[in-house]
């Protein structure tokens, strides 16, 4: 006979912390303190009042916890405010989940910017976005690129301000995924004090924030000088492939979370994008060659910037 | 989209751009957003020539001409590649209108 449990809801209050990282604010709502606590160790430095506006709205995501009525066990709740809702049974699925809630929030409901599935980051102040999908490696490679100096923005969205085309950072903890941890730890990337966790689809992952690389570690606003397509051959030694505007535009666009909202005027700020940008494709099988390769190009973009600004014409007092 | 016609052998048809498009040139290639079917469109130098031409007053063996004269003048080419000049702007024409970026003019 079956038998129905009472349901088991955590009576503790619930506490709200919140959270600007970036352009977009995030509200926890848990009563739970081990998550509480996990969240705000992902998340220190960008704790605070968070200031929502039409430019940043304030995404909120509740955990709680509930025993399941047919089989006597407690399940992790997690959902958004814009009705996503995640059931979990261990701990350890809580976080990725409360980050993949908040991802979904920002690829359906971020205003104000265009949003491409890539990585993100800045050398010497210029913007270079990697564009591609899962399993590009956009979190290795960015967090390789980290540890060598550069300015980390995102693993996940290139946020391009839709008014003046510049690269907004939303510095999201980097999810890196087991298949990394060994090649990553040998190239000097703090790994091993990044928290473990585990995702349905990914196995085990380490959730890692910026800070852990450096204290200035995050990027800031910047133009985007340099758009990379990498592709992963393994063995592969690197192939830098120039690729025309058109060409950019175009795979950025097939990389667009919302193309369907902003229709032509994408195209128009993706088209701003490449104008300014050095575009590529790497075709790449080594870490540590590739990131040789995208230091090499981050040269060459910073050169042509230096260019473009010296052959702009000076004003002079009459 | 019934005003697309699958002819592609109309000769004296006059191949003119859908409306609803808006097209973004970039260097010498272009990108199309079809508005009505939220779809983008990468349109290479050969493609973005024919596309430029495609305005409802020449027919399509007119632009394959007189682009095929253009390329040979440009480029030092022999007569085996004048043809392949050809096939390949016939394909571009053929693939506009495919995609539902061109229709014709009568």
């Amino acid at each position: 006979m079956l038998k129905i449990l009472p349901t088991f809801r955590n009576t503790a209050p619930e506490t709200e912390a919140t959270y600007q990282i970036g352009p977009v604010a995030v509200r926890l709502s848990c009563a739970i303190p081990e998550v509480v606590d996990a969240y705000r160790a992902l998340y220190a430095d960008f704790a605070g009042p968070a200031s929502s506006s039409d430019a940043t709205p304030l995404f909120t995501v509740r955990v709680f916890r509930r025993r399941s009525r047919w089989t006597g066990l407690s399940h992790y709740h997690i959902e958004s405010d814009v009705d996503d809702k995640f059931t979990v049974r261990r701990f350890t699925r809580v976080l990725p989940h409360i980050e993949g809630a908040v991802n979904l929030c920002i690829a359906r409901y971020m205003p104000k910017h265009l949003l491409l599935h890539a990585a993100a980051l800045t050398r010497n102040g210029i913007g270079v976005i990697l564009p591609g999908g899962p399993g590009f490696g956009k979190t290795t490679l960015a967090a390789a690129l980290t540890a060598r100096g550069w300015k980390y923005a995102s693993d996940e969205f290139a946020m391009i301000d839709d008014r003046r085309s510049l690269l907004v950072p939303y510095p999201k903890a980097l999810s890196i995924k087991t298949g990394s941890f060994e090649l990553l730890q040998s190239d000097g990337v703090p790994v091993e004090s990044a928290a473990c966790f585990d995702r349905a689809d990914k196995g085990a992952i380490r959730l890692m924030p910026a800070r852990a690389f450096r204290n200035d570690a995050i990027a800031s606003s910047s133009r985007i000088g340099l758009v990379v397509f990498p592709t992963l051959e393994p063995g592969c030694d690197p192939i830098v492939t120039p690729m025309s505007q058109a060409e950019a535009v175009f795979e950025m666009s097939r990389r667009c979370f919302n193309l369907l909202r902003y229709r032509s005027r994408a195209i128009e700020i993706l088209a701003d994008v490449a104008r300014s940008a050095c575009c590529y494709r790497v075709r790449t099988g080594d870490l540590d060659a590739t990131c040789d390769v995208m230091n090499r190009l981050a040269g060459h973009a910073a050169a042509r910037r230096n260019q473009a600004e010296s052959e702009k014409p000076t004003m002079h007092a009459a | 989209m019934s005003q697309i016609r699958s002819n592609t052998d109309a000769k004296g048809a006059c191949p003119v751009r859908r409306s609803g498009l808006e097209s973004f040139a970039l260097q010498d290639e272009a990108i199309v957003y079809d508005l009505a079917r939220d779809t983008v469109h990468y349109l290479n130098r050969t493609a973005r020539l024919v596309w430029d031409r495609c305005d409802g007053t020449q027919s399509s063996s007119r632009i394959v001409r007189e682009l095929r004269v253009a390329f040979e003048a440009s480029e030092q080419t022999s007569n085996g590649d004048g043809q392949e000049i050809e096939s390949g702007i016939r394909d571009s024409i053929q693939m506009l209108r495919r995609d539902g970026l061109l229709t014709d003019h009568a």
